[in-house]
Parts: structure tokens; sequence; C-alpha cells
């Protein structure tokens, strides 16, 4: 067992402590402590020099908030592993040729594959089956009648063939 | 009261691990010029790289932030707690009870996670490329090193990594390789700080990602 064990101080143990056990103040404290190691020993054996130079952007580097990343280029790679099966997701890019002057679309399209595979053809169903059966609220008092002898005479007769 | 040769057990241990780990980069770099039938570079290259990287003088951006001067190190430090805490050369280590396998697994997720963040710290579009696919990356791999840390739980009956180590016939050597090649990759990584941009060397892509 390890040399602490019994010391109930911010330590975690979910089951029992020869399964798990978790103490994040200590793993914060390696953390904190072995980064400022390395940040001393390489401060004062190697380097601390430090230069500033304008940022370089792969030759595209353009300061405008229209060209930075956002959430939807962020999410753009695991759109495309994932997506593409799962959600049928397709980007569509319009580019308009040089010297047009309308601006470039992306236009993305994601269909929920549950939605319309499962709950949409169910809903489809019961709206269909309610317009059929909604011609019931349409009949005349002649047909309500028959509609109540027929049921009548229809469960009286499984009642007396069943029993 | 702790002992103290169980702090001086631990501390060489993460020394050992620290020191040995451009080793295994370098064996590793050996093995495959020669078998595309290169001499290659000898074992004891990455060692002369990092000193002379390590010389270097930080450049930043000027929009850059605090951020992106504190994330090598961050990185470096999380990795080297993770590689601390397998039990690469003793068992028993000190502090092997603070965390698991779950929580190492964390702990790079938490490297990853700086390092994606420290890319987007700049604003150039660059940058966001390389921390969508560092993510893109994460997304793909940490399920499947996650599903390989419960099968080793699940022969061991337990996440702890002594316990772990115990069971014989468990072969812990690809997890001390994902321990180590992660800590090789946090020493190259932070020395590459001097670099004006977050992303990978073109050479690097194929090495990104922590798989098993």
């Amino acid at each position: 067992m390890p040399a602490q064990a019994g010391q109930p101080w911010l330590s975690i143990v979910p089951i029992a402590e020869g399964r798990s056990s978790y103490n994040g103040l200590l793993v914060m404290v390696f953390i904190t402590a072995t980064a400022s190691l390395a940040v001393y020993v390489i401060h004062r054996f190697a380097s601390r020099a430090l230069r500033r130079g304008p940022a370089w952007g792969c030759g595209f580097s353009d300061a405008t908030p229209a060209a930075q990343y956002s959430g939807v280029s962020f999410a753009q790679p695991i759109r495309r592993v994932f997506g593409t099966l799962l959600f049928h997701a397709r980007d569509h890019v319009a580019m308009p040729p040089p010297g047009d002057i309308r601006p470039a679309r992306l236009r993305i399209e994601l269909h929920d594959l549950v939605w319309s595979g499962i709950y949409a053809p169910i809903a489809d169903a019961v709206g269909f089956l309610s317009t059929r059966l909604n011609r019931l609220q349409f009949l005349t008092i002649r047909q309500y009648l028959s509609l109540v002898f027929a049921t009548l005479v229809t469960l009286l007769l499984v009642l007396a063939i069943w029993s | 009261m702790v002992v103290i040769s169980d702090i001086i057990v631990q501390g060489v241990q993460m020394l050992l691990v620290l020191l040995l780990a451009p080793l295994l980069t370098g064996f590793v770099r050996k093995i495959k010029a020669r078998l595309v039938r290169r001499q290659g570079a000898s074992v004891f290259q990455p060692y002369r790289d990092l000193l002379r990287l390590l010389r270097k003088e930080v450049v930043l951006a000027d929009n850059a932030s605090w951020l992106f001067r504190v994330t090598p190190y961050i990185t470096f430090a999380a990795i080297w707690v993770a590689a601390a805490l397998v039990p690469t050369f003793a068992t028993g280590l000190l502090f092997n009870w603070t965390a698991d396998l779950i929580a190492i697994v964390a702990l790079l997720g938490s490297a990853r996670f700086f390092l994606a963040l420290a890319g987007m710290d700049v604003g150039t579009s660059f940058g966001g490329i390389g921390s969508s696919r560092e993510v893109m990356i994460a997304a793909l791999a940490e399920p499947a090193m996650l599903l390989i840390v419960f099968c080793l739980a699940l022969v061991a009956g337990s996440t702890q990594l002594s316990t772990v180590s115990h069971i014989p016939g468990v072969v812990l050597c690809g997890l001390k390789g994902v321990a180590r090649h992660g800590a090789g990759r946090a020493v190259h990584g932070g020395d590459r700080r001097e670099r004006a941009h977050p992303g990978r060397q073109p050479g690097h892509a194929p090495r990104t990602h922590h798989g098993a």
C-alpha cells in the first residue's frame, strides 16, 4: 500500500483505495512545481531573451475578424469526419468569379437522421390515420346510430364466441 | 512522514524518464531510416537538437498573450507528471495514489487542450487550422486510448497503476511507450516555443496524436 494511505485530506476514493484514488490538489501542485522548475532551468541556464515580431499566418495574415477561426470553422474537421456519415453533412461553397462583387457563400447542410428516419415516419403515419379518421366527425345522425348499433352487435358477438 | 528514499526514488524515476525520452525518439528515427535503406542520424541526435533549440531566444507575435508564453511549460509539465506516474523503473512510487490510469489520459488530454488554445491565441487562420486538426485527432484517438485503459483495468481489476503493474502477464510496454513518447514529444514541443506560429512542422504531422 502507498505510504500515505489512510489520510483523508482532499483525496477522492470512489470505490476502494486499492482500485483507484485521486487527489487533484496534489496533481496540480505537481504540475505547477514541474512547470516552475522547467521555467527556472531554462531561463537560468539557456536563454531568457524574448523578441516580438509580426504574427506569421503562412502568408495569409489578414487581421480582420472575418478571417479568424470561428466555431463553425473550428468544427469543420470533426464535421467532415463524423458528420458526413452520421448527419449527411455537406459543405456547399459558392465562389463567384473574380471581378464579381457578390460575396462568397458557405452553406452547411445537416440532416438529423434519427428524426427523419424514426420520428418523422411515425408522425406522418399518425397524421395520415387521423386525417382519414376525421371523416367520423362529419357523419349524419343516421350514420352515427348505425355505427353504434354495429359496434354493439360486434362486441356482443365477440363476447359470445370468446367465452 | 514520508521516507526520504521514497522521494529520491520518485525523483530519480522522473529524471530517468525525462532523460531517456529523446533516446527513444532517436532510436525510432534510426530504425525508420534503416528500414528505407538510409543511414539515419545517430540515436543521440535528438539530444543535440534539444540543446541547440534550448539556447535560442523566444520569438513571440505582437499580439500573442501570456497564454502563448505559458503553454509550452504547462504542456511539458502535464506530460512529465503523467510520465512520472507510470511505474517505468520502480513501482510503489510515492504519489501514485494521487492519480490512476484515467487521470493520466486526462493529463495528456489537458496538455493537448492547452496546445489547441495556444494555436488560436494569435488569431491567424494557420493556427486555427492546427488547433482544429488537433482536436479532431483527439476526438478520434482519445476514446481509443480510454478503451485500452479500460481493457487493462478489466484484466487487472483496478485502475491504480501500481496494482496494474503487479499483475503478471499484463503487458505494460504499450502504456510505457505511450508515456515515454508523450514525454519525448513534450520535450520537443516545449523547445519549439520560439516558433512564431504554434502549428506543426510539416514533417511532424504523423506524430501529433497520442496513439496507442
